[in-house]
């Protein structure tokens, strides 16, 4: 029973992260570094509620919030793909565009800029109590936890079908790896950009509903307090691979979790809240290490012992 | 050419001028510098009710709201107020320590509260609040909460007991030291859980740590975490335990589930201060306490969850503390 809520925590922790950091793979598989991440999860969490409080639809909210990054992530790609700014920049904008104007609107249309917390609120679907039972462990974590979770669970083999088993997922990443050859061998590369920062902008907006809609059922400005980042570095540590910045993910939330509950025991608080940091800049560290060893030149004469070459 | 083009909008702009200042000339002003947004439900909006108050009595009154994750913003509010001259009183509170001691100097004319902090400084006037005693009474209503599971249904009786806040900081810590010392007094032998989140604004993490903490078998979990503080309350409503509110009457968030809540008359102590500086009674370059004497702070009990004579046992506490019986520990 520990055990299982211990799994139902890091897979609580883990889901906004998962998220984040698949919207951040797409886009880097087509060479975009997308910093937008965060901004338009705040979009999402905030459209999620204010929707969610005005039709008293659970499905609707989610719908809404996913379609409002969708918008978003399309804002982005006009100013990158079709004026030609830079993703750094246009994405930090987003960021700025989107803290301001989730607050903006508290304040005008609900002439309170602290947050958002409507009186009622309708609850997303959740996996019921006891549905599970009969798996042991892991089934009782499962118990309770929101569809999105689910959702963001299959989206981790969906996005390797998506990129590896479809035409489409391989022009996308043609179209990453290489622009120029791309274009020659007739791939709308721009098209393909546009495509994953959509996609992109689609699982931010699941991951701001989670963690708007899940337990919570309000929001507050700033509430993503940097998981779009966090996203980033999983997708970076897991060097693009859907798998591996899924295994990064579960590993900040797992080291989330852990943390929280050092917290019971006689450790500084400070240094249990720097844990999932210290594990990002080790993963990190450890991430460079290895393309650095795989770069590394070969060292007997004439034989390229790099695997792949 | 250009000057004719030019007059109008100059005239416009001395006109805006004159007006601005032909009301600043007979009406007293006071301005807050925010180091964060009004709206919740709790430290901020109590400090609005006091500005709100003197507004309504013929004051002018900003309230400057500023991102709570832009401290240049803080200092550049502070700076402007403090340049332009318009303001008989400028306010400002937590987190602005460092800002308020370099600009404060640079501006001996102008007048300053300080609240929810100290500082030293003959143009300030610091104000703050005995949270100790607050949170001393919490700690013993807490006590009796977790321990008393045939009064208080959702305890299972066990000594446990949660704070979770927002980041270690000196306030704070005072929080703290008044909930274990209350906590104590009741049940000498009760575990206190003390959780950081980190920040004030991850609602989601508050909400992790609550429930990893009910988990370990709290009855009772006090909020001291600002607007992140929801997700605690949250937590504890979902997780069908008990919570204690702060700051602001949180009572009516989840009615079932909220016993208490340990109110900073933050809007009352504003609202003295300005009478004081406007009637020119401000003991400027002093400090202010208020505590449980002069109803600076003090335990808003749900009624329909705290019975009677439990309210009695919790003002007896009150009273020691009052007549000096009892002196409760401070972080300070």
């Amino acid at each position: 029973m520990e055990m299982a809520s211990f799994i139902a925590a890091v897979l609580i922790q883990s889901t906004p992260i998962l998220l984040a950091g698949l919207a951040a793979m797409i886009t880097l598989r087509a060479n975009i570094l997308n910093v937008a991440v965060e901004g338009m999860m705040l979009v999402g969490a905030f459209v999620a509620i204010a929707v969610g409080d005005l039709t008293g639809n659970a499905l609707i909210a989610v719908v809404s919030a996913v379609f409002a990054a969708f918008l978003v992530s399309q804002a982005l790609a006009f100013f990158t793909l079709k004026l030609h700014a830079d993703f750094i920049v246009a994405g930090l904008g987003i960021n700025l565009l989107a803290a301001g104007g989730t607050l903006f609107l508290l304040e005008r249309v609900y002439y309170n800029p602290g947050g958002l917390r409507p009186i009622t609120f309708p609850e997303i679907w959740h996996v019921p109590d006891g549905s599970l039972s009969f798996i042991p462990i892991l089934g009782p974590a499962f118990e309770g936890q929101s569809a999105i979770v689910l959702i963001a669970l299959l989206a981790i083999p969906a996005c390797h079908v998506f990129l590896y088993r479809t035409p489409t997922g391989s022009y996308l990443r043609a179209a990453g790896e290489d622009e120029h050859a791309a274009r020659s061998a007739g791939i709308r590369v721009n098209r393909m950009k546009t495509l994953a920062v959509a996609i992109s902008g689609v699982l931010s907006g699941l991951a701001g509903a989670q963690l708007a809609m899940d337990r919570l059922h309000f929001f507050l400005p700033e509430m993503t307090a940097g998981r779009g980042f966090i996203g980033l570095a999983a997708t970076l540590f897991g060097n693009g691979l859907p798998s591996a910045t899924a295994v990064a993910s579960f590993l900040f939330g797992l080291f989330g979790a852990i943390g929280d509950r050092l917290q019971a025991f006689n450790i500084p608080a400070q240094f249990v809240l720097m844990l999932p940091y210290v594990a990002a800049v080790v993963g990190l560290g450890i991430g460079m290490w290895r393309i650095k060893m795989r770069n590394r030149p070969a060292k007997i004469e004439g034989e390229d012992k790099r695997p792949g070459a | 050419m250009s000057f004719w083009k030019g007059l109008p909008a100059a005239l416009f702009a001395a006109s805006c001028l004159l007006m601005f200042q032909a009301a600043s000339a007979d009406q007293f002003s006071a301005v807050y510098v925010m180091t964060d947004n009004l709206g919740d439900h709790g430290f901020n909006d109590s400090a609005a009710t006091g500005f709100r108050r003197a507004e309504d009595e013929g004051a002018r009154i900003r309230l400057l709201q500023a991102s709570p994750t832009d401290p240049q913003l803080w200092r550049q509010n502070l700076e402007a107020v403090s340049n332009s001259g318009d303001w008989d009183v400028i306010f400002t509170g937590p987190n602005m320590h460092d800002n308020l001691a370099a600009v404060a100097p640079q501006h001996p004319d102008q007048m300053y509260v300080f609240f929810d902090d100290e500082l030293g400084e003959p143009n300030v006037m610091s104000v703050k609040y005995a949270q100790n005693e607050g949170s001393y009474l919490a700690g013993a209503l807490a006590a009796i909460a977790a321990t008393d599971s045939e009064q208080f249904p959702l305890s299972d009786g066990a000594a446990k007991v949660a704070l979770v806040a927002g980041m270690d900081l000196p306030v704070i810590r005072d929080f703290i030291v008044g909930f274990e010392q209350g906590a104590a007094t009741v049940v000498p032998d009760i575990e206190v859980q003390v959780i950081f989140i980190g920040n004030f604004n991850d609602a989601q993490k508050a909400y992790d740590l609550t429930t990893t903490a009910i988990g370990n078998g709290a009855n009772v979990v006090y909020n001291v975490a600002g607007p992140a503080g929801l997700g605690i309350l949250k937590a504890a409503a979902d997780g069908n335990k008990y919570a204690i509110g702060v700051d602001s009457n949180q009572n009516h968030l989840h009615p079932e589930h909220i016993i208490a809540s340990m109110l900073k008359e933050i809007g009352n102590s504003i609202y003295d201060s300005i009478s004081q500086v406007q009637g020119g009674t401000a003991p400027f370059g002093t400090l202010v306490m208020y505590g449980l004497k002069n109803s600076g702070v003090g335990l808003a009990y749900n009624d329909a969850l705290v019975p009677d004579d439990v309210k009695s046992r919790v003002e007896e506490a009150k009273a020691m503390v009052l007549d000096g019986s009892i002196v409760v520990d401070s972080a300070f």
